[in-house]
């Protein structure tokens, strides 16, 4: 008889262990980005070697005079994955609103990534926008995963109005500079306990997201590490790994860490030479 | 004629253009619209009013698909 407590082989599909964000139930807990690749072909490869079952898309314009954009809409619905729009480059409630209405009449998805930015240096979240589109969206139906700062108030109260999932920053968006403030992470996981967190923004790395899945996150949504790194397919594969891996060491459990060290040898049956 | 901007551009159209009439100006019909939305002055447009909608002097309209995005 299997014992309840098995340990994990790190095979996804042993593992059993789906992220649910709303109606959505994923083996992955990447989500990738489809901006900033070198070519089409690359973003394509890409995203088959994250794994990713979730990617991001923007809601703009289209050009009118060059529907040549269409063609990548037809790329990623032919692909197996799940279309996360954004809301990106919004800078107030009313804004944002609008853009996720409409991507969900152009994309036929209640799902949406919420960004409330508040200047363009820094692209942090405008909180008081922010909360006031996320609660319209919920209203309105939207599953709304919420970009934040990696702030834990705000977080809270994003995870308690009823967003599907809450994402703060690691760092500012493109930075690549990882997680600034693990302590701050750690406390919103602590105070939302029971809803999925997702890092989001500012990983540079493969370590940053194993990082931010060993502090207890269920989720990395990243796109700039992958799509501007030297290789971005062989990124994104690392970033698959490295997610991976934190979430099994996240799921069997770290050992304390100590000022001291500790032998893992045992000092019994040691060899005495003569003096 | 009314003045309009469709997607940031300034244009003219004649009195009583409807926005199925000028969605087909640019080859974009309820049929071929998979992946867009419109929106009218900040309004959202579903697919099944396009017929319906009458646009007006100083309307702005808002074409939009998904484009790439992190």
């Amino acid at each position: 008889m299997k014992q309840a407590n098995e340990p994990k082989t790190g095979k996804i599909e042993e593992c059993g262990d789906w992220l649910r964000i709303g109606e959505l139930k994923l083996k992955s807990r990447l989500l990738l980005g489809t901006s900033g690749y070198p070519n089409p072909q690359t973003m394509l490869e890409s995203l088959a070697a994250s794994g990713s079952q979730l990617v991001t898309v923007a809601i703009r314009r289209v050009n009118l005079s060059d529907h040549s954009e269409e063609s990548f809409l037809d790329l990623l619905q032919s692909l197996p994955v799940n279309l996360l729009p954004n809301t990106a480059g919004c800078y107030t409630a009313r804004e944002a609103i609008l853009v996720a209405e409409m991507a969900r009449e152009a994309l036929e998805t209640n799902l949406i990534k919420l960004e409330v930015i508040g200047d363009d240096e820094t692209l942090l979240p405008d909180v008081e926008q922010l909360l006031k589109a996320a609660s319209e969206l919920i209203r309105s139906g939207f599953t709304v995963m919420a970009y934040s700062n990696d702030d834990p108030i705000t977080c809270r109260k994003l995870a308690d109005m009823g967003c599907a999932a809450v994402m703060p920053l690691a760092s500012p968006i493109g930075s690549g500079m990882g997680i600034v403030n693990p302590y701050n992470l750690q406390l919103i996981r602590t105070l939302v306990p029971n809803i999925p967190l997702i890092v989001d923004a500012g990983i540079g790395t493969a370590s940053d997201a194993a990082k931010a899945m060993e502090l207890g996150y269920d989720g990395v949504l990243l796109n700039t590490a992958v799509s501007k790194a030297k290789h971005p397919v062989q990124m994104a594969a690392a970033m698959r790994h490295a997610v991976l891996g934190g979430r099994l060491a996240w799921q069997a459990g770290r050992i304390p860490q100590r000022f001291y060290a500790q032998a893992s040898s045992s000092m019994e049956g040691r060899i005495q030479i003569s003096s | 004629m009314i003045q309009i901007t469709v997607n940031g551009l300034g244009e003219q159209y004649s009195v009583g253009t409807s926005l199925k009439d000028i969605l087909l100006s640019r080859e974009i019909t309820v049929e071929s619209a998979k992946g867009i939305a419109v929106a009218v002055n900040d309004r959202i447009i579903r697919r099944a009013d396009w017929n319906t909608v009458q646009i007006e002097q100083g309307a702005n309209i808002e074409i939009v698909t998904a484009r790439q995005g992190g």
